[in-house]
């Protein structure tokens, strides 16, 4: 494939390439920030660049949402978009809130025990309440 | 409806980016609030409108609420009075 | 043998020091420096030049944004092999979709073929995924449960402050018009979680908005007015019960299922409210288990008690 090509294709695969950056730009986030809590967000941003992938691959041009309201529209594929992604990410978006509490939950016990966000002070606290 | 497209995903793009480089944490949490939103429009584009309305009450009402409490009472907020 | 540079750099990485700081000449520099602040750390061998700590700051900043833009376009070069967004032919147009679409609704009744799917095929899937939340609120409770060792004085003295500003009647303003805006956030959660086999919605969007007007309720009118109808006796009958009540409703329809027995709940007329078998009764309580797992996480968050 050629260089316009590939761009061509990135520019009609746009919530793809926009989700794989949203999964890179969380990833550096949650690996190269050393607050906690920005940590917690940038696992956010990922679990929204995973949603948004599996959403934008079930879609079809032209076709309906997948609730069958109006009776003259037959309930055949070929009128409605796949449901499937769309239950599959339901259930994560709830997934995903319950992490973020659990995340915040641990990040708040840390805060008041060691009185720091900074993962470097953090573990340097804890090491010397080891000794 | 391309156009609007691009100008969303760019806008979750600049979000997810923006939220990396604030110096306080209170902004963070707003910025995290504005990609919900337009996370929910995209949903809306892409005709799915039970995502559009679980991520518009889950990851822009709850979400927000649980980081601003958490951000409380560590005391990082600006307008308490102890600010570490 | 020792181990390379990167490989001690990579585990002092992993043990949560920065990955970029100097490396120290021996073992007894290396313990002495980890006592120290991130800032305060000058002594060892200069990683390519002696650097101070906001060079290594700034280099590890060039370094992650190196990092992330060559990532991002490796995966790029990945998508662009993908199948082409909004296409026919694509995978997820499979026999699977097809069976969902065309006869979700004479199978299970609900025309929001999304309700079909998460609550009836794949009802066992959700079932877990309602555990989840379950094992979530506890963990969430376990954690910031206020007791001896996680209260500190100036905890309780702010708690008090704020209690004595709800007594004094301050926040006038956000009462009246919470008066006003309360029963139509309760209807739209009410008409969200009833028509979730209808319309978009259903369970989880409902159980968060009952669960936001709650919210709203704590802060508009105080914590004891919303305790005299919501206290952890109700929290732990309404969640528990909900949650039990989903598993036999569950088990009973993957029975009936897999024996081929006749169904007890009608599957009614399409479009009517009282339609589409377990579809209603499951939605309401996992509206009920969402609306109080979210509850549960603000006031465990705010107050540390229920």
């Amino acid at each position: 494939m050629h260089l316009v090509d590939i761009l061509q294709h990135l520019m009609e695969n746009r919530f793809d390439a926009a989700s794989v950056i949203l999964f890179v730009v969380g990833l550096a986030g949650m690996v190269f920030n050393r607050n906690l809590f920005k940590k917690v967000v940038s696992m956010g941003f990922m679990d929204s660049a995973i949603f948004l992938f599996l959403t934008s691959a079930g879609y079809v041009e032209g076709r309906m949402a997948p609730i069958i309201a109006d009776p003259s529209v037959p309930a055949k594929m070929e009128n409605y978009i796949s449901p499937l992604p769309a239950g599959l990410v339901l259930t994560g978006i709830v997934v995903s809130v319950s992490f973020t509490a659990f995340g915040l939950a641990l990040t708040q016990r840390l805060y008041k025990k060691y009185h720091s966000l900074n993962i470097d002070e953090i573990m340097m606290r804890a090491r010397r309440s080891e000794d | 409806m391309t156009a609007i497209e691009m100008l969303l995903l760019a806008g979750l793009i600049v979000c997810a980016i923006a939220a990396n480089f604030t110096r306080k944490l209170l902004p963070t949490i707003i910025i995290y609030a504005a990609f919900g939103t337009m996370l929910s429009v995209i949903w809306l584009l892409l005709r799915a409108p039970d995502l559009a309305i679980t991520e518009a009450a889950v990851g822009v009402g709850i979400d927000t609420i649980l980081f601003l409490l958490a951000l409380r009472s560590m005391h990082h907020m600006d307008g308490t009075e102890d600010e570490e | 043998m020792k181990a390379p540079q990167w490989y001690r750099r990579l585990e002092r990485w992993v043990e949560g020091d920065s990955p970029v700081l100097p490396e120290p000449a021996s073992h007894e520099e290396y313990y002495q420096e980890k006592e120290k602040l991130p800032e305060e750390r000058t002594i060892g061998k200069p990683l390519l030049f002696e650097a101070g700590i906001s060079t290594v700051r700034r280099m590890s900043l060039v370094f992650a944004i190196f990092s992330a833009v060559v990532f991002s376009i490796l995966m790029l070069i990945t998508v662009a092999y993908l199948p082409r967004f909004g296409d026919v032919e694509a995978p997820p147009e499979n026999e699977t979709s097809r069976r969902y679409i065309e006869k979700g609704v004479q199978e299970v009744g609900a025309t929001n073929l999304v309700a079909n799917i998460i609550l009836v095929y794949r009802g066992f899937d959700t079932y877990g995924e309602s555990c989840v939340l379950f094992l979530g609120a506890t963990a969430v409770i376990m954690l910031l449960e206020a007791d001896r060792k996680n209260t500190s004085k100036k905890d309780e003295e702010e708690l008090e402050r704020m209690d004595r500003i709800d007594q004094q009647g301050r926040n006038q303003i956000l009462g009246h018009i919470t008066t006003v805006l309360m029963p139509v956030v309760m209807l739209y959660g009410l008409y969200i979680l009833c028509n979730g086999h209808l319309s978009p919605g259903g369970g989880f969007a409902g159980g968060s908005i009952l669960g936001g007007a709650l919210i709203l309720c704590e802060n508009a009118f105080g914590v004891q007015r919303v305790r005299s109808f919501f206290n952890h006796h109700v929290y732990h009958i309404i969640k528990v019960g909900a949650l039990i009540f989903y598993a036999v409703l569950i088990c009973y329809t993957i029975y009936v299922g897999s024996n081929g027995l006749e169904n007890i709940f009608p599957l009614g007329k399409p479009g009517s409210i009282l339609s589409a078998g377990i579809i209603l009764p499951i939605n309401v309580a996992v509206g009920l288990e969402v609306a109080c797992t979210m509850y549960a996480f603000y006031t465990y968050f705010g107050r540390g008690e229920l």
